[in-house]
């Protein structure tokens, strides 16, 4: 919300109450100033009384502002306003259609049930006496609220109709099988205290019902002691839809995406409960005299005051010792929900763990760990000097099963999956819940489960199952999958409670591992083999302590967050240009939809030009007149001189961007942006937008919006101005959102046969807009840039232990010509330990990336990159771009790179050759001998599931090993993604050394997640066991995929969470 | 009310420090383009508001309240006095817009906060005026209820309704109990403590006079008042949405 609050207010006006429906019982008027025109509001008693219709646009904070004599704001259910419109009837209806040809499909699987079928029937019945209001929900009621917030405050057309209903006293429930069940309305009463309440068989109980709420908010909410969560309250006047489960393991069979449909879908209700949304309070005199249904009455003040006492409760999960969510030594099948991050330390005598989780999907948990063995030296003392031993793991846990009424959540997972083995484990795992006890069982093979006190399950599988072979593990970092689930056996479990202190909980489990096959040949002493704990939580943070092993503590802290949700207010961009209102005409051939126009013949408007600063460029009626005058806020418009230098400075602070052009084509505008980079694209497009909206002239209809980066063509959007600055000003209704929603479209790029632009280029500042088909060139800024900042690099994990080093960055940019610009980095390290880094890991293969240290510590001023760079489109998809220079801290050469990226397709290709040689460790201008060609073919493919991007490259590596590598990545909505990448080549485990292959685990972070300020930047923490010289690529500056990331629709939907 | 226009402060969420300040420094790398924006976070991170708040010069034509939100301070300006039937409502705005209903000192509700109540309503409320008159009377009046032989402390009851929002908690007819003392709160933000400093308050404390079985809300209120010249003042509020929001606020400047 802008800084500058401008409070609309209207004069005190009379009030006049017209109005003779016979349907409307009790209206009242609630001040409209009415002239010799009909301005009425009615308050209806219920929902489904016709409402009369306004005679004029007003804002709805107008129409129920307190300000009336007669408006009192405690007698009103304001909650339950209901905002109608003609316009939604038609996909209302369309909606309910849907929700009808569902219940009929699941007739046709129900047939030979006639119980159910009945039930669906009646369901039926009752859908179909459900009108169809035209309702738009309104994010807020509050007209104080409302009128400094004009962009929620909806502008009521004649047409439109606006209900205020009596306060309610009645939560609604309705049944699957087209029960109605009215309670009264008590405090502290959640959804499933209404629900039980209601139930008459015994075999109708509900897991989840759906409340939604009287201004149409709705949630899905558990109702039972496995599933119960913190929740919403249903308000008065709540409806709550309340399908019952299917009996024991029906549930599971139904919720299989093959089988026939017998129950009610999360789909059909999530449908259900929008379509509930557009009635408004449920009221159960309303229900009476409209519905006819089987309806149960239950005014049981008693009954519903027991309920007072169990207010639902959210299952705490935390981390076990190793990371995992779980117990302490034992994980359990509980998992963080997906885009949350995890780090956890655990020190248990004699192991420290640092643990990182990260949880990219709802059923797939990753976890990476470093941990200290002080049993045991890292290396030789001249190595690593008294370091101890480091451990180097990764582990993934999958969930099998989601947990439901029946059925446990089952997970499987396997410990250290491909490091050296000393801890290796895995498990099968189920736990369910009991309100606030959650009860775990399991097995567990191998470290986990070295106790082996059960014969392994497996072995009616074969004999094999029940030796656990020893672990080649060579080089560390494979797969070994002959000794998964191998091996001695044993049971794991355990239970957590919830204390009534919210925030504590307390864990006992049962240990799998007896401690007498320690890594190294030790043995640690064990008194009993149940370990207790106690976990205190605050909102990111929690710190265990406990006792395990019976004669040993353990404490353990954990940070947590979900980097999904990660969202930070721009605090410090400029404030928004204020969108005043022009009578815009809508673009040729699309409906107008400004109420204001629609409202009034054009014989009626009169254009008055106010230099009034303080315009509330609001309609004004003149009663006796009957001409209405469109007040424009001319203080502020230029309607006939543009002072480009403005806008361009305008569009610069405000977006970040720079404005090349701006061209008019009869009605439109056509600018072009170039240096448009970012995440959270939309709020900086709108900001561009405003500006353009305060500068075009009154007749321009349409923006066309051209992006480049590096004068490199990206796409260009088509924004109705109308819609665009309706949405701006005024709650839209959802048929006039889409209207709004600029319309992306392909910014072709140079062809020969294409001439662009065929018009004059006029080089002014202050210019004639009323000459057509001009280019209007924005001053071209300064061809050089640059920019300081601080660097900071780690290394962990090697024998050195931690080392680090803070620099100070010199970066700059050259623009040479369209396209073609010259970048660098100047580093000079300022702080660091470098003096303890000392070891130089062995390499049989060229030593492309295991000169690390050297790169490092050889001198404190560096220039990691300098580098030509020249990109170009050409025609609709194919990129290209040429580099040479250092084009990396270890390589320098050049290249070229093509990519074919169609717009908005799922798919695209590119293919990147490079001539590259390496530097010299000082990083300045000389080279060593070593040369190479490297380069790779990548397929890009979004693959619509999950928001997962694969990127699959094949190729010649650095060391010029040939191979592939595969890069799966998770985005959120956020703009945070998260994924992991393994890189398989023709060199031997052996070659490669210690970890066999290249992998890793990243997580990126755009900085507009969590910085007050835009910026395109991303923070990526890449996790990679060991740097070495096999499947290494280069590292390049500008890979077209990056900059052409517009070109992604779910790109372009990035943006802070709401 | 005159239309205003005003630039101040905002209720912002709090920026995370916590698990992302941990993060930030695992990934400040080679940034440079960055470094600006972290600059300006941190400058956000830290701007000392009731510094600010301190030392912003006030238009003597509005009126303004200081307020705190979960620990942050802001400046809210009165927007509208509206009428209403139990006394007048005065509307403050925050520069963000959000709003916040006081009537006759009492909070009537919010809109625009973490957390903020709706349709306030209050049956049968004693007005200020009257509890703290009678408790400064050298005989209070013999009406009231006494809750200790040994140090009477007066004691009304009255009742609220109100919905909690974003969690939709409707609370009906919760009925309440005032009590005035001499005692401070022990809960009064650091920020506006010491400007109570030498100043002799009248304290009226309200929460739920039902048993804890019964209790709808777990909420308190407390007002503070000074007499001056013959009148008695609201010189600082508070009322607790839930068990740890509370929304406290002091007419702004001190006198």
């Amino acid at each position: 919300m802008s800084d500058n609050i401008i409070l609309y207010y209207m004069d005190a006006m009379a009030c006049s109450i017209i109005n003779s429906s016979n349907h409307i019982r009790n209206a009242r008027c609630i001040g409209i100033h009415c002239l010799n025109l009909l301005l009425v509001m009615i308050v209806s008693q219920n929902v489904y009384a016709q409402s009369t219709s306004l005679s004029s646009p007003q804002r709805l904070s107008q129409i129920i502002s307190p300000s009336t004599p007669e408006s009192s704001l405690g007698e009103r259910n304001l909650q339950g306003l209901m905002w109608n419109l003609p316009a939604e009837l038609k996909d209302q209806e369309l909606k309910k259609a849907e929700l009808l040809n569902k219940l009929s499909t699941m007739e046709l699987n129900n047939e030979r049930f006639p119980n159910v079928l009945n039930g669906i029937t009646k369901l039926e019945q009752l859908i179909q006496q459900l009108p169809i209001t035209g309702r738009v929900l309104l994010p807020q009621q509050d007209p104080r609220w409302l009128e400094v917030h004009p962009t929620f405050d909806p502008l009521l057309s004649s047409k439109d109709t606006l209900t205020i209903p009596q306060n309610s006293r009645w939560v609604t429930v309705i049944r699957d099988d087209g029960r109605i069940c009215q309670l009264p309305f008590r405090s502290k009463v959640y959804a499933q205290h209404y629900t039980s309440l209601c139930d008459i068989k015994d075999d109708a109980l509900s897991s989840w019902a759906w409340v939604v709420q009287p201004d149409g908010k709705y949630e899905k909410v558990g109702l039972s002691s496995w599933n119960q969560s913190t929740q919403i309250s249903p308000a008065p006047g709540s409806w709550i839809w309340a399908p019952s489960s299917p009996k024991l393991f029906r549930q599971t069979i139904d919720a299989l995406p093959w089988t026939a449909k017998r129950h009610y879908t999360d789909d059909f209700s999530e449908s259900f409960a929008k379509f509930l949304a557009t009635q408004g309070p449920s009221d159960a005199k309303a229900i009476n005299e409209t519905i006819k249904a089987d309806r149960t009455i239950i005014d049981s003040p008693l009954m519903l005051v027991q309920s007072q006492r169990n207010e639902p409760t959210d299952l705490k999960v935390t981390a076990s010792d190793w990371g995992s969510i779980g117990l302490m030594q034992t994980p359990s099948a509980r998992m963080l929900p997906s885009g949350s991050a995890l780090f956890n330390y655990t020190h248990v005598t004699p192991y420290t763990n640092y643990n990182f989780l990260l949880q990219p999907f709802d059923n797939l948990e990753t976890t990476f760990r470093y941990t200290t063995d002080t049993n045991h030296a890292y290396g030789t003392s001249e190595l690593s000097g008294n370091q101890s031993y480091l451990d180097k793991s990764i582990d993934l846990k999958l969930r099998l099963i989601e947990e439901n009424a029946v059925l446990p959540q089952v997970a499987v997972g396997i410990r250290d999956v491909t490091g050296t083995g000393l801890f290796s484990g895995e498990y099968l795992v189920a736990n369910k819940r009991y309100n606030n006890i959650d009860f775990s069982l399991g097995l567990a093979w191998g470290y986990m489960g070295n106790r082996g006190n059960i014969k392994n399950p497996l072995s009616i599988f074969g004999s094999g199952f029940s030796t656990r072979p020893a672990q080649d593990v060579g080089q560390g970092g494979n797969f070994s999958f002959g000794t998964y689930f191998h091996g001695p056996t044993a049971l794991i479990g355990g239970v957590q409670y919830q204390t009534p202190i919210s925030r504590l909980s307390l864990k006992m489990e049962l240990d799998g591992n007896n401690y007498q096959n320690e890594p190294f040949g030790n043995t640690l002493s064990q008194r009993i083999p149940l370990n207790f704990g106690a976990v205190y939580r605050w909102d990111n943070a929690n710190i265990s302590v406990g006792i395990e092993r019976g004669n040993t503590a353990m404490i353990s802290v954990s940070f947590f967050d979900h980097l999904s949700k990660l969202s930070t207010p721009k605090l410090s961009e400029p404030v928004p240009l204020p969108v005043s209102y022009q009578p815009i005409q809508s673009p040729f051939g699309v409906r107008n939809i400004d109420p204001k126009q629609i409202e009034i013949q054009p014989s009626q408007i009169v254009i008055l030009n106010s230099n009034n600063e303080t315009s509330l460029n609001e309609k004004k009626i003149l009663g006796d007149q009957k001409q209405t005058i469109l007040e424009i806020d001319t203080s502020s418009n230029i309607n006939s001189k543009l002072d480009i230098k403005r806008t361009s400075q305008d569009i610069s602070a405000q977006s970040g961007w720079k404005l090349k052009s701006i061209q008019t084509k009869e009605k439109r505008w056509i600018a072009t942006l170039d240096a448009v980079d970012g995440v959270y694209f939309n709020d900086r497009i709108d900001r561009v937008i405003s500006v353009l909206h305060r500068d075009a002239p009154i007749d321009i209809t349409t923006f066309e919006l051209r992006f480049q980066n590096y004068q490199l063509k990206l796409i260009k959007q088509i924004v109705n101005r109308q819609a665009w600055m309706l949405k701006h000003q005024q709650l839209l209704p959802p048929s006039y959102v889409t209207l709004a929603t600029p319309q992306i479209d392909e910014y072709s790029g140079y062809s020969p046969s294409i001439a662009l632009f065929d018009s004059k280029t006029v080089k002014s500042e202050v210019v004639n807009t009323e000459l057509k088909d001009d280019i209007l060139e924005a001053e071209r800024s300064k061809p050089w840039s640059g920019s300081t900042g601080l660097g900071f690099q780690q290394n962990i994990g090697g024998p050195n232990g931690y080392l680090f080093a803070f620099s100070a960055i010199a970066q700059g940019n050259l623009r040479l010509w369209d396209g073609a610009w010259v970048n660098g980095f100047l580093n000079l390290r300022l702080l660091d330990n470098y003096d303890n880094f000392t070891y130089d890991a062995p390499s049989n293969l060229p030593r492309v990336r295991t000169y690390i240290r050297e790169y490092l510590t050889t001198s404190r001023v560096t220039i990691p990159n300098i580098q030509a760079t020249q990109v170009i489109k050409l025609g609709d998809s194919h990129y290209f771009s040429a580099y040479g220079g250092f084009l990396e801290s270890m390589f320098g050469g050049v290249g070229g790179e093509w990519l074919y990226r169609p717009l908005n397709s799922s798919l695209a290709v590119g293919v990147d050759i490079n001539q590259v040689r390496q530097r010299d460790f000082d990083q300045r201008f000389t080279f060593q001998d070593y040369q190479v060609f490297t380069g790779h073919l990548t397929t890009y493919w979004q693959t619509g599931w999950q928001d997962i991007l694969v990127k699959a490259s094949a190729g010649q590596y650095l060391a010029g090993d040939r191979g592939m590598t595969l890069d799966m990545s998770r985005s959120f909505s956020n703009g945070v993604r998260m994924g992991a990448y393994a890189t398989k080549t023709n060199v031997s485990a052996a070659d490669f050394g210690e970890g066999s292959f290249d992998k890793g685990i990243y997580v990126a972070i755009p900085f507009d997640a969590f910085f007050t300020k835009h910026t395109a930047e991303t923070a990526n923490l890449l996790w990679s066991p060991l740097i070495r010289d096999g499947g290494a690529k280069l590292y390049r500056q500008y890979p077209l995929y990056d900059l052409t990331k517009m070109r992604d629709q779910k790109v372009m939907q990035f943006g802070p969470i709401q | 009310m005159p239309n205003f226009a005003w630039r101040n402060f905002k209720i912002a969420p709090q920026l995370s420090c916590g698990f992302i300040g941990l993060l930030s420094i695992l990934f400040l790398q080679a940034c440079t383009s960055a470094s600006d924006a972290a600059l300006q976070t941190a400058k956000s991170a830290f701007t000392n508001t009731s510094k600010l708040i301190e030392q912003t010069s006030l238009n003597p034509q509005f009126s303004y309240l200081r307020v705190n939100v979960s620990g942050l301070d802001a400046l809210l300006v009165k927007g509208y006095i509206d009428k209403d039937s139990n006394g007048s409502i005065d509307v403050w705005y925050a520069s963000d817009g959000s709003i916040l209903r006081l009537q006759e000192g009492r909070y009537l509700g919010s809109v625009g906060f973490d957390n903020n109540w709706q349709n306030v309503s209050y049956q049968n409320s004693p007005t200020f005026n009257k509890i703290v008159t009678e408790f400064d009377r050298p005989n209070p009046s013999p009406k009231l209820s006494s809750v200790s032989s040994f140090y009477p402390i007066e004691q009304y009851y009255f009742s609220r309704s109100h919905s909690e929002m974003p969690s939709y908690k409707a609370v009906l007819n919760e009925k309440l109990s005032a009590i005035v003392s001499k005692n401070a709160p022990s809960n009064i933000p650091k920020t506006l403590k010491s400007y109570l400093n030498g100043k002799s308050l009248i304290w009226v404390t309200e929460q739920s006079s039902q048993s804890s079985s019964e209790k709808l809300s777990n909420t308190q209120s407390w007002y503070g008042f000074e007499k001056l010249s013959n009148q008695y003042e609201l010189v600082i509020g508070q009322q607790c949405l839930t068990t740890s929001f509370c929304i406290t606020w002091m007419p702004w400047p001190v006198r």
